[in-house]
This record gives structure tokens, sequence and C-alpha cells, in this order.
């Protein structure tokens, strides 16, 4: 199973667990808003996720489930001790079909069966309210052939031409996965392995790849469709795919692989009179011609690559470094208190020394972790396309800045988000050609995906030249579902924003794409709980940016440690612009209201000490950390500075989960604990209160 | 020879290549092998290529339907049934 499929399976195994449990709850205790409500998320996660790779048959099926789930939701069901059975079954069933799919297998007759009475019970609800009127014909097997649907025209018939770079079978992927995806979406007539560039065994580097294909292939799908089968190894392999009764191009193939148009004329496959394919056993034994063509490949233009230099390692390995990594950090830190207490200054030097050097290695063991956003972003292409496709839009997609690095626990995590957002953007943003040309904006929409580093932070936009957010329907739509009071006037900042409340969807219909109102609130608390920010600008009838914020690393951050009251505080190094002492001038033409003028500008100031009710010690020095983030800046008034710290960021508990403005906290090497700010949201409650 | 190996793939061509070099045997017995991929079935034609006479016996049918899909099947002179 490659990697993505295997991060496919976790996530799904995840949700589906979740689903037990809420229905193990639902079972106990009754349905409620939460456990439907978790329900509901699980589905519509597999469903996105599953499209992602092409499972049309679990899209199916928990978009069926999804609806249900919707109608209990909107209470227009009752969650009956019958749905509870159906929905374990419906989870069971899931959980099958994504084993199936991920295993290559496809659905068997038994797991269609089981489907096709699942769909019917659920369309029975639907229409009935209940499970009593469940049609009598449950359990007819509906078999979904693809090659039954491919037309035995020879019009139907593709020629492909497959050759690998040398290094493909060392890159994971697995060529018999790739006529699997054939045999899935129509019928190989007949594939003729071209070994003659091979070497003999004596000769052979045996983890090289020399094999080559020859296909013909049946079926209705398009040429865009087959490459779409390359999509991830688009780069590792060289291919001609084209109709069977195009003869221009088999002359271009031809003249790219001399002695194959021989080679097809010997066992049958190509003639300058075109006969009509019959696939036969009789084809199969004919093809150790081959082996008689020894120069074949001998001009072959494929592309060779040098081979990858990488290492592929247990990711639990390198979380297990990061975490002695995280221990040597404290461990050093003592001995940095200890030694500042001592007057040795060759000591100190030497503890000086291994400190840099400690930070070294830090930073060497957290880079492990970095990889491109290019990977993850080009898998996101097809989504784009995808739901271009069935919407009937017309949208390029444009990434930019993939190579930027971002820890994999981070790109993990954004993930779905990033699916929830550009399927938003595609469905909600881009108008139809036709709007799109009564507008005066080209018929082709545009969806940039960018990323940059930016102070110390990643940022990722998702842009789009689309209808914009239509703050007159968003803040209705918000009245209508009680997420704001009649009559509130809001700023449009405040009117963007409400598309990340829970519950909020303007679409009017719902379709498999987006439109149900979920997703968004979850978006941003998935990248808030990355210690990240989320934000929407939006012109009407123009454009809309969505820009996403995220810290570097989780586990380790280079900070700044000041004191309040009685307690430490790690303010990120990054996001500091200075430092400053509030002196008795400053603190007098403050004159109690929250902001001083700083170079002739007003400074909004945060005291942290009434912030978090600290205790208050008159007559202490007191100084202005100033800290910019997403170009606002603000002061947070402490009282002591101590300098930079290296951070280990561990959880707060649940004591602190309804203190805002603190995202964990990290042990000093004193012993002491000190908590790391949240400085997005010590900024966002200094705008409320403002 | 016989290829004691129960899997037979990217990870055990290397070591299978110098086994069949030691062995110089014109038959490769498969039955031990359950699982193949297409790297090792490129070594098998590598091997059926330097050796005319080469027999592949007692592969079993979950290997046999894996070199089925990989088009090998007829290259390796294997014959249904």
């Amino acid at each position: 199973m490659d990697e993505d499929l295997a991060l496919f399976y976790e996530d799904s195994s995840d949700q589906l667990q979740n689903m037990e449990n809420a229905l193990l709850d639902i079972i106990k205790v009754g349905a409620n808003a939460n456990s439907v409500g978790e329900l509901f998320r699980a589905m519509h996660t597999i469903k996105g996720i599953a499209g992602m790779f092409g499972f049309d048959d679990i899209v199916r099926f928990t978009h069926k489930a999804e609806n249900l789930l919707d109608n209990i939701r909107q209470e227009k069901i009752v969650f009956s001790s019958e749905l509870q059975e159906l929905f374990l079954l419906v989870k069971d069933h899931t959980s099958k079909i994504i084993e199936l799919c991920v295993n290559e297998d496809g659905l068997d007759a038994q797991s269609l069966k089981e489907q096709t009475t699942l769909i019917e019970k659920i369309d029975s609800v639907l229409a009935n309210g209940d499970l009593a009127q469940t049609s009598a014909t449950l359990g007819q097997n509906v078999t979904l052939d693809f090659s039954e649907l491919s037309s035995n025209q020879d019009n139907d018939v593709w020629h492909v031409s497959i050759r690998f770079a040398e290094d493909f079978f060392t890159s994971g992927m697995d060529i018999l996965s790739i006529f699997n995806y054939f045999n899935k979406m129509g019928k190989i007539l007949f594939n003729a392995p071209i070994i003659s560039g091979m070497p003999k065994i004596q000769e052979i580097n045996p983890l090289k790849t020399y094999i080559g294909f020859e296909l013909e292939f049946q079926s209705n799908a398009t040429k865009e469709d087959i490459e779409e089968i390359f999509e991830f190894v688009e780069d590792d392999v060289t291919l001609f795919i084209f109709k069977r009764s195009d003869k221009e191009a088999y002359h271009e193939l031809f003249s790219a692989y001399e002695g194959l148009q021989n080679i097809l004329q010997d066992l049958g496959q190509y003639e300058e009179e075109k006969k009509t394919i019959v696939p036969s056993e009789d084809v199969k034994t004919e093809m150790e011609v081959p082996f008689q063509n020894e120069n074949l490949e001998s001009d072959l233009k494929v592309e060779k690559k040098e081979l990858a230099k990488s290492l592929r390692v247990d990711s639990n390995k390198i979380d297990l470094l990061i975490n002695q990594m995280s221990e040597v950090v404290i461990a050093n830190a003592k001995i940095e208190a200890l030694v500042s207490k001592s007057e040795d200054s060759p000591l100190a030097e030497s503890v000086e020394e291994l400190k840099l050097l400690l930070e070294n290695v830090r930073d060497n063991i957290m880079s492990i972790r970095m990889v491109p956003l290019k990977d993850s972003f080009i898998k996101l292409r097809r989504i784009v396309n995808d739901t271009a496709k069935k919407l009937g839009k017309k949208i390029n997609f444009v990434i930019e800045g993939g190579e930027t690095e971002l820890d994999k626990t981070v790109i993990e995590k954004i993930s779905d988000p990033l699916v929830h957002m550009l399927r938003n953007s595609a469905d909600h943003g881009v108008e139809t050609p036709e709007v799109r040309k009564s507008r005066g904006k080209n018929e082709e929409g545009v969806i940039t995906l960018r990323a940059f580093a930016d102070a110390g932070m990643i940022v990722i936009e998702i842009e789009d030249d689309g209808g914009g957010i239509n703050k007159k329907v968003v803040l209705q739509k918000a009245i209508e579902k009680g997420i704001v009071p009649a009559g509130c006037v809001l700023t449009d900042k405040e009117i963007n924003h409400l598309i990340f409340e829970a519950g909020f969807s303007t679409a009017s219909e719902i379709s498999d794409i987006s439109g149900r109102g979920v997703g968004m609130d979850v978006v941003k608390s998935n990248i808030e709980s990355l210690r990240g920010s989320i934000e929407v600008h939006s012109v009407e009838l123009e454009s809309s940016k969505i820009t996403i914020r995220l810290p570097l690393t989780l586990a380790i951050i280079d900070g700044f440690l000041v004191q309040s009251g009685d307690t430490k505080y790690i303010i990120p190094l990054e996001l500091i612009r200075e430092c400053i002492e509030l002196t008795p001038a400053m603190r007098k033409s403050m004159n109690d209201n929250s902001y001083v003028t700083l170079r002739g500008e007003a400074l909004p100031i945060l005291d942290i000490r009434k912030h978090f009710s600290e205790k208050s010690y008159p007559n202490l020095r007191e100084n202005v950390v100033i800290v910019e983030f997403a170009n606002e800046l603000i002061g947070l008034k402490v009282d002591e500075l101590y300098g930079e710290i290296q951070a280990v960021i561990k959880p707060l508990g649940d004591i602190f989960s309804n203190v805002k403005g603190l995202s964990g906290g990290s042990i000093l090497g004193s012993g002491e604990i000190a908590l790391i700010f949240d400085i997005v949201n010590l900024i966002n409650s200094k705008i409320e209160r403002s | 020879m016989k290829i004691e190996d129960e899997s037979f793939t990217i990870y055990e061509v290397e070591k299978i290549r110098e086994e069949m070099l030691q062995a110089n045997d014109n038959v490769i017995d498969m039955s031990g092998v359950k699982k193949i991929d297409m790297c090792a079935i490129q070594l098998l034609c590598s091997l059926k290529k330097s050796k005319n006479g080469l027999s592949i016996i007692n592969a079993n049918g979950d290997v046999l339907s894996t070199i089925e899909v990989s088009g090998c099947f007829a290259i390796l002179g294997l014959r249904h049934g």
C-alpha cells in the first residue's frame, strides 16, 4: 500500500472509530446533536478523501449515509433504535469497502450486495421516515462492471505505451497497481512487456527498471482519464496514449522507439491496414518475440533519472528522536541555570559551546520532518479538476511556492482543511463560464494555492477570482440560522468571518461537493489547534482570499522568557519586533487608555497582569514586548524580561481548556513551569475588547 | 533451484539474483513463494532471457495471477492449467 493510501486508511479508521464510539453513546444515552454530528463528520470526511483517490463506490455510499444523517440532524427523521443498528451496519460496510479499495481489490459480489441492500434501506428511511416500509426486494445484486460499460467499437480502443525511469521500482510505486487501475477503468486487451533493453541475469541491477509495456486498452475513458492513472508518477514515466485508430500517432511512437513497429507487427498488433483486435490466449503465447529483438530499446529515448538519494525511515523513530531531543534541551537548560549561579567561567564557556551545538543538532533533527508542500499540493489538483468537471466550470489551478517546507505533522493535519477550502472555492467561489462571461471575466476561473515563509511562519493562501463573498446573503443566512441576532450591525471583516461559524452554509442546493455547513468551522479549529490562524479577505464579484498562517514546527520553539506577576511566560521569538521599557512619561501619556504612542503611532497594549489576573506588585518596572502577527502590532505589558530560551512545548491539561491566550507550557531549567502565549488569541481578544 | 523466501519482492531480488547465479539451474521451483512484485517478475524475465530452456514450476495461484496481471505470463513460459 503506498504512503498516501496508508494515510487515508489510517484517517478513515480513526473516523470510523469515532463513529462507532458515538453510536455506542447513542445506544447508551440516546442521540444528541453532538453524537449525530460525529457520525455526520465521519461520513463527510471519508467521502471527501475517498473522492480524492477516485474511490467512487465509497463516495456514493457515504454520500447516501450523509444524506440520511443530515435529515436526522435537521430533526426531519427520528434516530430510532432501528437506525442505530442500520448505522452500525453502515460503519462496518464502510470499513470493509475502504479496505477493499485501498488494497485495490475492488468491491466483490458480496460487498456489492451488502451495499445495495444498505442503500435501499437508507433510501427507504429517507422516503418514509422509518424502516417499516423497507422494500421487500432488498438484496438484489447490482454488479458494476466497467468492462460492460465499454463499447466494443474499435474507436474505444486505446494504445498505451509505457516506459519507466530507471529508479521507478525504488520510488515505491508498484507497476502492478497501474495495471489494476487499467482493469478498473476498462479491459486490457493485450499487454506486451518490452524487455529487449533488459540485461541478462549476469549483468542486471535488479533494482533498476528496464521493463516497458505496450498495451491495448478498451474503455470509454478519455485520454485525460488514462493520464490520471499516472498522475502521481508523471515525472517517472514516458507515455504515448492514443486511439488505436490513430495512424499518425503510431508513426510518432515508432519514431521514438526503433524496432517497435516490427515487434507489434510480429505480434499481430499493428498493420498498415488495421484489423480488429481479438484478445486471445494465442496472442500471449506469441509474446516471446521481443527476446529475439535485442536492439529494440537500444535507442529508446526514455528519460533516465538519477537514483533518488533518500532513505525511508519509520516516522516513529523520528518522533522518538525529537522527544529525546526535547529532553536534552530541558536537561541542558538545567545545566545552564546551575552554571549561571557559579562563577566558573571555563565551565560557562563550555556550556555555551554545548548550547550552540545542541541548537544545531535540534535544527537538523527538526529539519528531518520538514518536507516540501509540493507533493500534497499536487494531489489537490485532482480535487479542483474533478470539482470543476462535476460543476461544469472551467478552472485553472495554479500552485505557487510548492518548494516551501513545513513539518510533516502540520502538512498531514492541514490536508483535510485544504481539501475543504479548495472545494469551497471551486463550488461557491468561481462562477460558471456563462456568469463569468456576463461579468466581463475570462470564462476560465483561476484558483491559486500559494505558500511562502513570513516572519518565522508559513503562510498558505487560497485565492480565487470568483464572485467573492456576498455579504448580504451571508449576513441574512447567519441571522436565519440564529448565528447572529437580527438587526445586528457587523463590519465587512466580521461578516466574512461568519463563514467559519459552526452550521453555516449558504449553498441553496446540497451537493456532494460542499454546502452542508460542515467544514469551515472544522477547518478553523484544525488550524487553530496547530497554533495557526485563518483569515478571509473578499471583494464582492471580484475575488476571495483565504490566508492561513502556520508555525514551522510543533515540538520546540525559540522563545523569549518574561514574567508577569508570579508566572513566567514564553513568547515565540520570531513574532517579537522589539522590547521597550514603559517609562513614567509613557505611562502618563497612556492616561488610563490601553494605547501608547510609539514613534508617532498608536500601539495597543495588552496588560498581561490584568488579562491573566496576576498579582500586582506596586512600583515594579514595567516592560512592553511588541509582537507582530499578520500585519497587526500589539504591545504585551509584562514585568520582567529574562531573554531567549529554547522551549519544548508540552500540552496544557484540561484545566486550562477555558483559558484563552495560552498554547502550551514548558519546563524551565530551574524546574519551574512557564506558559507559552498564543499570540493570535491574545491579539484577537485585544481587538474584541477595543 | 528452489526459492526459499516466501516473499519475492524488491527487498529480496538482490539476494535471490545471487542465489540464481550460484545455482545456475534450469528449473526454478516457486512452491515456497507466496508474494511477488513487478521487480521480482522483471528478474525472472532477465533469467529467462539468459536461459532459453528455463522452467518455472510450482508457482501458486496468487503468484500466477500476479504474473498474469503483469503481462509476463507467456514470456516466462507459463501456461494456464
